[in-house]
């Protein structure tokens, strides 16, 4: 009767303690313990080293009440990813810690070399996640990005996450790429990856970072940037615009009425008639009458269609451009119509898939964009300029 | 177990008066309350009596005006046709209960319990007068069952007004109530009370089963029957369930369940015992229903938080970081800053610092509340924290924890055992071991029975109907049926009335 009643009771002992050992996170480990990673730098080595890694991470100073935190930047010089980052501690006596790690910012000179090395580590290691936003630095390196103070938050990288985070709803012309989107583009047929950039600014004594339009991938190498109006129509062509503005006027290249986006829809047919493919982009867009900076009451001179059919036509006119200019400079496919054919017609992309790139450039594009103004406002008192 | 007042069934030794007189005189030898006082009847100074009571608990006004008074002045008559004892308990005492016996037990209880032995010279039986005259607390409002609204009174220590304030509840002969005594020494009189018709037979005679074992000597409180008789000794959970109101003991006969009264305590104790019961407020009846539903929600909810909080502090803190938002985690990070124990350290001094103060609360006289509050308030939470000692989200944990412990002081035993347990298992395995925890303690309560009934009952059901007073309280005109189970007459409302669902 006992040695059943012990029997049973080592029975359980033992299988609590196969269970502790088939935990993910089994280790018990303190908060303080740890440098709390917010943003990583990636950048060519020195000294012969492959690669150099700069660590924005956050450090706790004076007492609570003064939200005491500030960024404090660790940096390492390694052969591999993981190398830097184990190489730190020689520096540090924390553990770097990166689950909540935001950004990778990734130098353009390295970016030019291929990006795919540097994201193994990234995607291997348990800690990072796959939700970290990357971007490709403008400047010389891409630490100094991380070096700039920030401004309008207590870290660079929160600073440079926020404003990803928020890019498509009110500027539209950069989107956040996380791991697995780059991962996903890397892995997919008939699409370029693209990668938000950003640079140092200097404005007065103080230098601080923006986004700034976004960097051209073919394959996983950079080849070139696209600024920011034309990012902006990139997006457009991607789907991707849920605000911001669209700058437009009555008459062709005038910038003087600011529609402010509400919604836009953009839907991409490809028409493959043997070796001739046409792009059938079409963009329906609702917006509400933003600004007109003008000495004339534009509203009263023209009715609201006018307006409309004009605003469709500069958004359609940039879209060609667009496409046009991307076509010929970089011939690589960062709109993704390879995959918008490959997902219609997985026929005609099985005989277009090997020379794509080569195809890609001479896709023809049908652009029609329908704009609708729901709403003007009307200001008080506003006249005509007589 | 021997006891002092073990007579078997010994009978009065003999029909003289000064024989019996010495007889009780041996039984309560050393006891200086005892008082014989003799009478001679002043018509006829023959006729020889004796009364035997215990002083200070008779009543002495009835005992001289409606006792002594007759037994002085009655002219008896000449011809007997019936026993002098017999005339004495119909035409002479004035009392509402008059009992002839000669067994001794019958009258050494009566002299203890505050009655009066008349004995007569030339009878071999002796009369039980009523006189019990004690005083005793009147009728408060519970110190630990307060409510806002509704009945204000209950129990006192004295069975009889015990069972009067449940009889004014229940007024039909349908409510049972069925004297016992428990202790051996202390004799003191228990009353199982049932409502015949919606009793459930099983758990009724499952009770009785249980109180004929019990032999002890004394009973001074019903939780001294409640730990014996229940269901699952060593645990914390109780499945007997105790109150002390009236309004809480009829509700709970009316829904089938059995209540037993003790002489002494003024806390009844009901079977079967529900987990969920713990969580049911005899407010929540006299409330609005979607306020009592609300304040229910809210119990059990602060009940889990108490339960799982510090472990699950513990566990993301120092196992899953990565699952705390970033600010959070930052924030958490810096409050650490310094702090020289580890959190799980941490956390376990702070749970015990807080039951210390809890404790010394309860138990310290009132008037030295202030200082606590600020020796508790300032000394522990505020200087602690800006000497680094201990970080701040710990005090704001064990503070949550231990306030939300508090909303169901009934639960808090069970609280702090198992608090404390899934704070081990959260510190040994993080998040998975509080879930083990609490798989295991779930697994626990849902395999306990009270009396026969699963404690869980109901709380898992398909029916609508068996769930309407489970996590919330619907209102009264939906509530058609009695708790499954508990009753053998299901229907407290009629069947097909409005409302029925």
């Amino acid at each position: 009767m006992r040695l059943k009643r012990f029997r049973k009771i080592l029975v359980l002992l033992l299988i609590l303690s196969q269970m502790s050992a088939l935990t993910g996170c089994w280790n018990y480990h303190e908060v303080e313990g740890h440098a709390i990673i917010t943003g990583v730098a990636v950048d060519k080595g020195q000294n012969g080293y492959k690669y150099h890694l700069t660590f924005e991470c956050v450090k706790m100073e004076g007492d609570q009440k003064s939200g005491g935190i500030k960024h404090v930047l660790l940096d390492a010089d390694g052969d591999t990813l993981f190398d830097a980052v184990r190489n730190t501690l020689q520096e540090s006596d924390k553990k770097l810690y990166f689950t909540h790690c935001k950004i990778v910012v990734i130098s353009s000179d390295l970016a030019m070399e291929g990006i795919l090395p540097i994201l193994d580590w990234f995607q291997r290691n348990a800690e990072p996640r796959i939700t970290l936003q990357f971007l490709v630095s403008k400047d010389k390196t891409a630490g100094e990005i991380l070096k700039q103070s920030p401004q309008t938050n207590q870290l660079t990288a929160f600073q440079i996450s926020n404003a990803l985070n928020g890019a498509t709803a009110f500027s539209a012309s950069v989107d956040q790429v996380r791991l697995f989107e780059v991962n996903n583009v890397l892995n997919s047929q008939g699409m370029s990856l693209i990668l938000p950039g950003i640079e140092t600014k200097q404005s007065g004594d103080i230098s601080t970072v923006q986004l700034t339009g976004n960097a051209v991938f073919s394959g996983d190498r950079l080849v070139g940037w696209l600024d920011k109006p034309e990012s902006k129509y990139l997006m457009f062509v991607l789907g991707k615009v849920n605000g911001g503005l669209l700058l437009t006027g009555i008459h062709p290249g005038d910038r003087s009425i600011a529609l402010e986006i509400l919604s836009s829809k953009t839907s991409v047919k490809p028409v493959v008639a043997g070796d001739k493919i046409t792009m059938k982009i079409k963009v329906d867009l609702t917006a509400a009458y933003g600004e007109q900076n003008t000495r004339i009451n534009v509203l009263d001179l023209y009715p609201i269609k006018a307006i409309e059919s004009s605003a469709g036509r500069t958004l359609s006119d940039g879209i060609a451009d667009v496409v046009k200019m991307v076509q010929q400079e970089y011939s690589s496919d960062v709109f993704g119509f390879g995959n918008k054919i490959y997902e219609n017609d997985p026929q005609a992309w099985k005989k277009l898939r090997s020379d794509w790139n080569k195809s890609f450039k001479s896709v023809k594009c049908d652009v029609s964009a329908n704009v609708e103004i729901k709403n003007t406002a009307s200001v008080f008192g506003k006249k005509g300029a007589e | 177990m021997k006891s002092g007042d073990d007579f078997g069934s010994a009978k009065l030794p003999s029909d003289k008066l000064e024989a019996n007189i010495r007889y009780f005189r041996d039984i309560f030898n050393a006891d200086d309350t005892l008082v014989v006082r003799y009478l001679d009847n002043t018509q006829n100074p023959e006729l020889k009596f004796c009364l035997i009571y215990t002083d200070g608990m008779v009543n002495n006004r009835i005992l001289n005006q409606d006792v002594i008074r007759p037994l002085l002045d009655y002219r008896f008559p000449e011809e007997k046709d019936k026993p002098l004892i017999d005339i004495l308990a119909l035409q002479v005492t004035l009392s509402n209960s008059v009992d002839k016996t000669d067994d001794i037990a019958k009258l050494v209880q009566a002299i203890v319990y505050g009655d009066t032995v008349l004995l007569a010279d030339g009878s071999d039986e002796a009369l039980v007068l009523n006189t019990k005259g004690w005083s005793t607390r009147s009728i408060t409002e519970p110190e630990s069952e307060r409510v806002i609204k509704g009945p204000r009174e209950g129990f006192t220590e004295s069975i009889l007004m015990n069972l009067s304030m449940l009889r004014r509840k229940l007024r039909t002969p349908d409510l049972k109530m069925r004297y016992r005594t428990f202790g051996r020494r202390s004799q003191t009189r228990a009353c199982i009370c049932y409502l015949d018709s919606l009793v459930n037979r099983g758990v009724l005679q499952e009770l009785e089963k249980r109180l004929e074992r019990i032999d002890i000597d004394g009973t001074l409180d019903s939780n001294y029957i409640s730990e014996i008789i229940r269901d699952v000794p060593y645990s914390a959970v109780k499945t007997v369930g105790n109150t002390e109101r009236p309004d809480i003991v009829a509700a709970k006969l009316l829904e089938g369940r059995v209540a037993l009264f003790l002489d002494g305590s003024p806390v009844v104790l009901t079977v079967p015992h529900l987990f969920i019961e713990n969580f049911q407020s005899d407010e929540d009846y006299y409330l609005n229903y979607v306020f009592a539903s609300v304040g229910r929600l809210l119990r059990i909810f602060a009940i889990i938080i108490s339960l799982v909080l510090p472990g699950g502090y513990v566990a993301l803190v120092t196992f899953h970081q990565e699952m705390l938002p970033t600010a959070l985690l930052i924030s958490i990070t810096a409050a650490r800053q310094g702090v020289p124990f580890p959190t799980a350290l941490e956390t376990v001094i702070m749970l015990i610092v807080f039951e210390m103060l809890r404790e010394s609360g309860a138990r310290m006289p009132g008037i030295m509340g202030q200082t606590l509050s600020i020796v508790g308030a300032l000394v522990i939470g505020e200087a602690a924290v800006n000497a680094k000692i201990v970080s701040a989200p710990i005090i704001i944990v064990v503070a949550f924890a231990g306030i939300t412990g508090l909303i169901i002081p009934r639960l808090k035993g069970y609280l702090i055992v198992h608090r404390f347990l899934l704070l081990a298992f959260a510190c040994g395995l993080g998040l998975y071991g509080l879930m083990l925890g609490l798989i295991c303690m779930l697994a626990r309560l849902f395999s306990m029975q009270s009396f026969g009934i699963p404690i869980m009952n109901n709380t898992y059901t398909k029916s609508l109907q068996d769930f309407k007073d489970i996590y919330v309280r619907s209102p009264w005109g939906m509530m058609k049926k009695r708790p499954r189970l508990l009753s053998t007459d299901l229907y407290r409302q009629a069947a097909g009335s409005k409302g029925d669902r």
